[in-house]
């Protein structure tokens, strides 16, 4: 019975894919599963905390927000929330545009080395990586042995690195890395090694080989990797929460708010502007890359 | 810029493993400035090793390689001043045509106030005046040859280093462009060295060719030394259609035995090292009727009978089944009709000066 009742609808179903494939209607069907999932996941209850945030004792208003603006504590925590996302794109585009070169370049061996030494930790759990870098970082870790070793602070002054911002960054380059290196390395396949050797043979030096060849046309790659990580790191909970100790973000104040202070018009306004400012994000690299001529937009297009 | 001559390469014992695999063996010559030589040889020859060391791209394993006098050993891929044409031309995509060969010009010294006008001269130097905004992308294949070309030249490199430029363009545009190119180079008067494995290409345009063989060089010589004097088998066979007789050659290098039975006048004033085999082409064999016997100049001569004809157009082609096994023989068409036809029993005569020992060994070399 049941089975007769899934053959047909399922019949159904590609005789309607092979009918409307190439029409809007079509395309709509195909995209309808995934849509269906972001709107009852992830459109409904962001429109949810936002009729919470404008809800308040006196009505419609925008009075969380004006609270928020006014306090000089949520901007200095929204400051440091993009101040460190900024941070955690730039050193993991320093770290990860060489590590994608040479894995694509530098022969199989180091290539397959560096692809799995960047994926291998994303198979551990975000909560015991994290922990990780909590021993590793406190005092006494070997992080901290190491610099003190190599004269950066004393055994009585131990460089300070966990529970602060220090530590979260340290945190979120390491955990965000792999959403750099990835895109970037999917791009460099696509430059064939002669457009570096011409421009060398030309009088670029290696530098210049980067700046004028490879920047350029790895741009794409870059984007899409940087975008992945800001905004990844923006709303990072657990990295902050175990690594910044009282240093808070964003997301760790959200977090307390909805959790200690019971304050939901607070928390989702702060909420709001998280969302807002990763919206500005990819909407913005999605114009610079309609403007660039590329075709790219896909990559985290449906935030 | 300067007029002193300036562009002497030269290889000394140059070698390149990769592991195990030698791609490069013991290579060694000269190439004089202002010379159009062409690297000529099969895939896996060697030959684009021997370029790829010249611009830096690669690190010789043994042997030194002087430019100018200078050892360049130590010198940084972008401080050798060689202009590199690939066969893919690597234009970049995202510059148009002007700021493609800017990018050179810049990082060569040329004065800003003076790239406008540089880059129209040599785009004008390979008649794509007017093409200076244009993207490479929409440019067809033999436009984006000579850009490549254009932007090489541009920096006034030492050398010009091409690596199968015309490799991927149709014939007719093919023959078209070697010409140019050459015409450019000797107007340039700028020493190239030329990476091919087309024989035909290496002929017309060259002043010397080297033929490499599996990382061997094979010969060195002018266009005509390596046609009408290979050294060796691989040589002769490479570089046109060949005829080989197997046999003996007798120690005074004055005949030579074919294992058919004939013996053939020849002349070799040399012990060979490697194993003699006689070879002589097509073109300067003739036929004659079987009984008319050879004599005079072309006194050389084996019998046998016509098994195939094949009309070329300015020339006849025959396979003569002979005791030494198929005999091919071109002969000009300067009548209507063919003089012989399948099933004529001839005799395939032709002079001792056309009769070539050639061995398997490039040491045999005079």
């Amino acid at each position: 019975m049941s089975q007769g009742f899934r053959e047909s609808v399922s019949e159904r179903v590609s005789s309607a894919i092979s009918d409307h494939g190439e029409g809007a209607f079509g395309r709509w069907l195909l995209l309808a599963p995934a849509l269906i999932v972001l709107l009852a996941l992830l459109y409904l209850p962001t429109l949810f905390i936002l009729r919470e945030s404008v809800l308040t004792d006196a009505g419609t208003s925008l009075a969380y927000y004006g609270q928020i603006v006014a306090d000089a504590y949520y901007q200095s925590v929204a400051v440091r929330t993009v101040k460190v996302a900024l941070v955690v794109t730039v050193i993991d585009f320093a770290l990860g545009f060489p590590l994608a070169y040479a894995a694509v370049r530098g022969g199989r061996l180091l290539g397959g080395v560096i692809v799995i030494a960047t994926l291998a930790p994303l198979s551990v759990d975000l909560v015991i990586r994290t922990y990780g870098w909590y021993i590793l970082l406190g005092r006494g870790g070997l992080v901290t042995n190491v610099l003190v070793v190599l004269g950066v602070g004393s055994q009585s002054h131990q460089p300070q690195l966990l529970f602060n911002t220090t530590g979260i960054i340290i945190g979120l380059v390491q955990v965000l890395l792999p959403f750099m290196v990835f895109p970037i390395m999917t791009i460099l396949h696509t430059i064939p090694r002669e457009y570096e050797e011409a421009a060398r043979n030309l009088g670029a030096n290696r530098f210049g080989v980067f700046l004028r060849i490879l920047l350029p046309l790895s741009l794409p790659g870059i984007a899409a990797g940087m975008l992945l990580v800001f905004t990844n790191s923006i709303a990072a909970y657990v990295t902050p929460a175990i690594l910044g100790g009282s240093t808070q973000t964003l997301a760790t104040k959200i977090t307390g708010i909805f959790t200690t202070s019971n304050d939901w018009g607070l928390g989702s306004a702060l909420a709001m502007l998280l969302v807002v400012v990763a919206v500005l994000v990819i909407v913005g690299y999605q114009r610079a890359m309609e403007n660039a001529g590329g075709s790219v937009g896909g990559t985290g297009g449906e935030h | 810029m300067s007029t002193e001559k300036r562009g002497h390469v030269e290889y000394d014992g140059v070698a390149k493993h990769y592991g195990d695999v030698t791609a490069v063996e013991g290579a060694s010559f000269e190439v004089e400035s202002g010379e159009f030589v062409a690297l000529l040889g099969p895939s896996g020859a060697g030959k684009t090793t021997l370029l790829r060391i010249l611009a830096g791209f690669e690190e010789t394993s043994e042997g030194s390689l002087m430019l100018d006098g200078h050892d360049i050993e130590g010198v940084p891929t972008h401080k050798r001043n060689t202009g590199m044409v690939f066969q893919s031309y690597a234009l970049f995509p995202h510059m148009t045509v002007a700021e493609n060969i800017e990018f050179g010009l810049k990082r060569n010294g040329f004065p800003g106030d003076e790239l406008e006008e540089r880059v129209e001269t040599v785009l004008e130097m390979v008649d794509l005046d007017g093409y200076a905004d244009r993207k490479p992308t929409n440019l067809s294949g033999g436009q984006q040859q000579r850009v490549a070309t254009a932007r090489a030249v541009a920096i006034e490199p030492k050398v010009l280093l091409m690596d199968e430029p015309l490799g991927a363009l149709d014939k007719r545009l093919r023959d078209r462009l070697q010409v140019q190119l050459t015409d450019l180079q000797s107007d340039l008067d700028i020493t190239t060295i030329y990476v091919t494995h087309n024989q035909t290409e290496a002929l017309t345009m060259a002043d010397r060719i080297v033929v490499m063989s599996e990382g061997n060089i094979e010969q060195i010589g002018t266009p005509t030394e390596i046609y009408d004097e290979p050294v060796t088998r691989f040589v002769a066979e490479f570089i046109g259609d060949a005829n080989f007789f197997e046999g003996e050659l007798a120690a005074d290098g004055g005949t030579f035995h074919t294992e058919g039975g004939v013996d053939v006048d020849v002349e070799y004033d040399r012990t060979p090292a490697g194993r003699p085999a006689l070879f002589v082409r097509p073109e300067r064999m003739d036929l004659a009727d079987a009984g008319a016997g050879a004599t005079g100049p072309k006194r050389n001569a084996v019998t046998g009978t016509v098994s195939n004809v094949l009309f070329v157009g300015s020339t006849t082609r025959y396979y003569v089944d002979t005791p030494d096994g198929d005999v091919m023989v071109d002969r000009q068409n300067e009548r209507a009709t063919p003089e012989f036809a399948e099933g004529d029993e001839v005799a395939v005569t032709w002079s001792v000066a056309n009769s070539r020992v050639v061995t398997d060994d490039p040491e045999d070399a005079p």
